[in-house]
C-alpha cells in the first residue's frame, strides 16, 4: 500500500501515516512517523490510559531525546492496525508531546512491513512481511 | 561518438511526464502545524486521506475524541501538534 508524505512546514515532509490502535472495544485513529532509526515504537501515553491498557513500574523504561532531559515510558501491549493488517506488538508509552505523533520503530513496525521510501516521488510504500496473527 | 547508443537526457519530456506519472502529492498539513490554537493541542481531523481538516481541538486526547464525538465525528485521524516544529534528527537513544 502506499502512502503520501505529510507536509509538516515549507521546508519539512515526514512519513507520518495513519495507523488504528486498538484495545478490546476501544479503537483510535492516530498518526504515527515511520522512523527507521528508532530501535522500539513509541505511543503517547494518553494513547495507553485511553486504551485502558495496565501500565506497571516494573515495566518502566527510561530513555533520552538528543540534548534534552531522560524521558519516563512504560512497556506495553497493543493491538495495530496498518492498512488493512492487524498485530499483536509490545511499544512504549511515554510523553512524547514535543514529537506530536507516535514513532513507528524497528520493532512494532519494521518487523511487520517492508518500507520504501521516496521523499522525492513523497510516497511510502509498506508492504507485509508475514502472515496476519 | 559513443558507439551508436542514445544518451538519455533526465530532462526530455518524456521522462518528466514518467516522474511526474510517480509522483503522489504531500498531504499538506502546514496550516494545522502553523495554527496558534492548535499548537500543544490534541487535534482531531476528518478527510484526512485528501485535505485534513481540524473538527475538534483540546489539551488532552479524551477531551478531543468527545467534542469530535459531539460534533458528530465518532473515529477522527488524532494527533497532538508541538508547540514548535523542529527538525527531527535521529529522536532517541535508550539507557
Amino acid at each position: 500500500m502506499i502512502f503520501p508524505y505529510k507536509e509538516v512546514n515549507p521546508s519539512i515532509s515526514r512519513p507520518i501515516i495513519p495507523i488504528v490502535v486498538k484495545s478490546d472495544n476501544v479503537f483510535i485513529l492516530y498518526d504515527g512517523l515511520i522512523d527507521s532509526g528508532a530501535d522500539y515504537s513509541i505511543f503517547s501515553l494518553e494513547i495507553a490510559h485511553r486504551l485502558g491498557i495496565k501500565l506497571s513500574n516494573k515495566n518502566a523504561t527510561h530513555f533520552m531525546g538528543v540534548g534534552k532531559d531522560e524521558v519516563s515510558g512504560y512497556w506495553g501491549n497493543i493491538d495495530i492496525r496498518v492498512a488493512g493488517i492487524i498485530y499483536k506488538t509490545r511499544v512504549i508509552f511515554a510523553r512524547i508531546s514535543d514529537f506530536g505523533h507516535g514513532i513507528l520503530g524497528q520493532k512494532g513496525f519494521f518487523d511487520q512491513f517492508d518500507v520504501n521510501f521516496s521523499l522525492h516521488k513523497q510516497t511510502i510504500e509498506i508492504t507485509p512481511v508475514k502472515a496476519t496473527h | 561518438m559513443n558507439g551508436g547508443q542514445k544518451k538519455i537526457n533526465p530532462l526530455e519530456n518524456k521522462n518528466r511526464n514518467q516522474l511526474k506519472y510517480n509522483t503522489m502529492k504531500a498531504i499538506d498539513m502546514k496550516a494545522i502545524y502553523a495554527n496558534k490554537n492548535y499548537k500543544g493541542n490534541w487535534v482531531a481531523m476528518q478527510d484526512f486521506e485528501t485535505k485534513p481538516r481540524v473538527v475538534a481541538y483540546a489539551k488532552t486526547l479524551d477531551e478531543v475524541l468527545k467534542k469530535a464525538k459531539e460534533k458528530g465525528f465518532d473515529m477522527p485521524l488524532v494527533t497532538q501538534i508541538p508547540k514548535k516544529v523542529l527538525p527531527i534528527v535521529g529522536p532517541f537513544v535508550f539507557k
